[in-house]
């Protein structure tokens, strides 16, 4: 898993590569909390290279989507693949975030 | 006369030889009949020159004389008259004639003529006298007139086209044509019979051909996937259609299986036999236990069992996860066991006893249980094997435990095979006696069981697990990622959880049963459900249990049960 990202003032853009599952949620933990002070920005997260995402991970989702909803900025999840897209389905998450 | 009713080829035949035969008779009888050439000659006794002589010409020009001469000559057969002298010429004829039974005979007439004479100098009362000519199918007749001083020859031919058949042999004929009518007559009304039977006998034969075919397929199919068992059956009903029978079916990471004889042969016992399989596959899919399973089919069974038949069977359910059978044997033969480790030897599963099924409705099934190894091997059987009959005797247990032996090592299939070919082979030039039933079970160890320690790491081997199963698992991209994640939610849940301590194995066992996928957990952590934490609510999530939520909505089922210190969590994904 590998987590890459910009901070500028009008957006942080995140590009999150490979498979979120348990262990790789436990190894960007650092990253993660970084991010999660930027919340008041809009948030891009780019999928396209995201290719598995378990519940550890949609956590972290979560977190960012109410940080950012109680801070007034917005988390934008773009090019989500199908196969991740599917989990967000099953767990009625994809009625929750934005996707581009 | 014996005649074979077997086949209508037979009866054909007999007619085809019977109508040759007849037709050669006809063929001797009516010609004969018809020319009948039975030929008198008169002949002078007195040989001698003058006498003779002037005989002769009073023949040829006194027609008084020769009247005289007819009037006296006995007439038995009523054909033609002749006259020849002692030469051989003809001095009267009555008819044209030519190649008579007369020219044969002829050199013998001047000593039968003296033979008679003497006869009746020596004996003076009537003589005569028969010679006959074999090769020629001739004879002749001679007899003595005193009163004229004359022989009268009579000659007859039997030969085909010659002339009259001798009485006797002629009545011989018209029976032989009477008795062959008949024997045509009987033949015709067997083979009228023969066609009939034959016709309900290839109606019969396809109903019994059909009913084979339905009882062949009550069994499972042969190829049937399982990813952590290795089990290989037979069945060779001794008829048709038989008794014997074996099943097994998947449910829920359970194998249920039964091998049973029901007692009699042929339709009767096939009847039995199919209710059998089915109601065993009933329970079986209802998940009950072994002893359950059996007290069942015993209740059905019993119910207005007038004909007595009653089913030995040996039923049992092997949980694939951890190897552990419950059993129940009804009355059958002791199933034969290995452990799976190469020192020891084959030997036999010890059970509880039981009554057969069908037997007592108040009989109480008992079960035992047993935890099968690595590689462990299970072989039940019917007694077709056992008491095979060669030239030998009877195959025996000990033969058989003997074959076995030998093949423990080998696949399962390769252990039924070998097996029935030894049987067979002792079974070389006797007609198998009774049905052969074969079930072999193997424990083989699975590339498709993962084993994790409670680590979180430990997680990044679902991925390469999910793949390794995808290969022999149907399944669309899409249900792909959901039983992945599923899994992964489920054992994430176990490593996170299930223990205080680190080093613990949670082992993972994957099946394919019907059309469902069953992924089946086991883990000796804190007893955990976690059907209960989920919130059936619709649009309700809970962050703390989504990976429970995740772990029912993407499997079609998920069954939890808590049994002897272990989770038992069962994932279900249709294919």
């Amino acid at each position: 898993m590998e987590i890459k990202y910009t901070i500028e003032d009008s957006a942080v853009r995140v590009a999150l590569i490979g498979e979120l599952d348990t262990p790789a949620t436990i190894e960007i933990q650092p990253e993660i909390d970084t991010l999660l002070s930027y919340a008041s920005r809009p948030i891009y997260i780019d999928c396209s290279q995201l290719t598995y995402i378990a519940s550890s991970g949609l956590r972290q989702m979560i977190a960012f989507y109410k940080k950012s909803a109680s801070e007034g900025g917005k988390l934008v999840l773009q090019n989500v693949t199908p196969d991740v897209m599917e989990i967000f389905s099953v767990t009625n998450f994809d009625k929750v975030f934005c996707f581009e | 006369m014996k005649f074979k009713y077997d086949g209508l080829v037979h009866h054909l035949v007999i007619i085809l030889v019977f109508f040759v035969c007849m037709m050669g008779n006809f063929f001797l009888l009516f010609p004969i009949m018809d020319k009948e050439e039975a030929l008198r000659f008169v002949g002078d006794i007195d040989r001698y020159a003058s006498y003779f002589q002037a005989n002769s010409d009073r023949v040829r020009t006194d027609s008084v004389y020769l009247d005289s001469l007819l009037s006296v000559s006995p007439n038995p057969y009523g054909g033609r008259f002749m006259i020849m002298d002692s030469e051989g010429f003809i001095i009267y004829d009555d008819n044209d004639h030519s190649g008579s039974a007369f020219d044969i005979l002829y050199d013998d007439y001047g000593q039968i003529a003296t033979d008679l004479l003497t006869d009746e100098i020596a004996n003076p009362t009537p003589n005569s006298k028969t010679v006959y000519d074999y090769s020629a199918s001739r004879s002749l007749y001679a007899s003595y007139e005193p009163s004229l001083n004359i022989v009268f020859f009579y000659a007859a031919d039997y030969s085909l086209y010659g002339s009259r058949m001798m009485p006797t042999f002629r009545l011989l004929l018209i029976i032989m044509i009477l008795g062959g009518t008949v024997l045509i007559v009987i033949s015709l009304s067997n083979i009228k019979k023969l066609t009939r039977d034959k016709i309900y006998q290839t109606a019969n034969d396809k109903e019994l051909e059909t009913a084979s075919a339905i009882q062949r397929a009550m069994l499972p199919r042969e190829s049937r996937h399982l990813l952590q068992l290795d089990i290989d059956a037979k069945l060779l009903p001794a008829k048709k259609v038989g008794g014997d029978l074996y099943y097994y079916v998947l449910r829920e990471g359970v194998l249920y299986f039964c091998v049973g004889d029901v007692s009699g042969k042929g339709i009767p016992a096939s009847l039995c036999m199919s209710r059998m399989v089915s109601l065993f596959r009933v329970f079986a899919l209802n998940g009950l236990a072994p002893a359950r399973i059996a007290s069942g089919i015993n209740d059905e069974l019993c119910i207005n069992n007038d004909q007595y038949i009653f089913v030995t069977a040996f039923i049992g359910a092997l949980r694939i996860v951890d190897g552990s059978l419950v059993y129940c044997n009804a009355g059958h033969d002791a199933p034969l066991y290995w452990n799976g480790v190469e020192d020891s030897r084959v030997g036999y599963l010890k059970s509880s006893p039981n009554l057969p099924l069908g037997f007592d409705s108040s009989t109480k099934y008992v079960e035992d249980m047993v935890v099968l190894e690595k590689n462990a091997l299970l072989l039940l059987y019917t007694d077709g094997i056992t008491e095979a009959k060669g030239k030998e005797g009877m195959l025996g247990r000990d033969n058989m435990n003997a074959i076995v032996e030998k093949l423990k090592s080998g696949s399962a299939k390769q252990i039924s095979e070998g097996l029935l070919d030894e049987v067979l082979n002792f079974e070389k030039g006797v007609e198998q006696s009774d049905d052969i039933t074969l079930l072999v079970l193997k424990n083989i160890p699975s590339p498709k069981e993962l084993h994790i320690s409670n680590d979180v790491k430990e997680l990044r081997k679902i991925a390469k697990y999910c793949e390794f199963l995808f290969e022999e698992c149907p399944l669309d991209a899409k249900s792909r990622i959901l039983v992945r994640s599923g899994l992964d939610e489920a054992l994430t849940n176990c490593v996170r959880y299930a223990y205080d301590t680190p080093g613990n194995d949670i082992t993972v066992i994957a099946s394919i049963e019907e059309n469902n996928l069953i992924i089946v957990i086991k883990d000796s952590g804190k007893p955990f459900n976690p059907l209960e934490y989920f919130s059936d609510a619709p649009g309700t999530i809970k962050i703390g249990g989504l990976g429970i939520q995740m772990i029912r909505s993407n499997f079609d089922d998920v069954k939890y049960q808590w049994e002897d210190g272990y989770n038992i969590l069962t994932l279900i994904k249709n294919l």
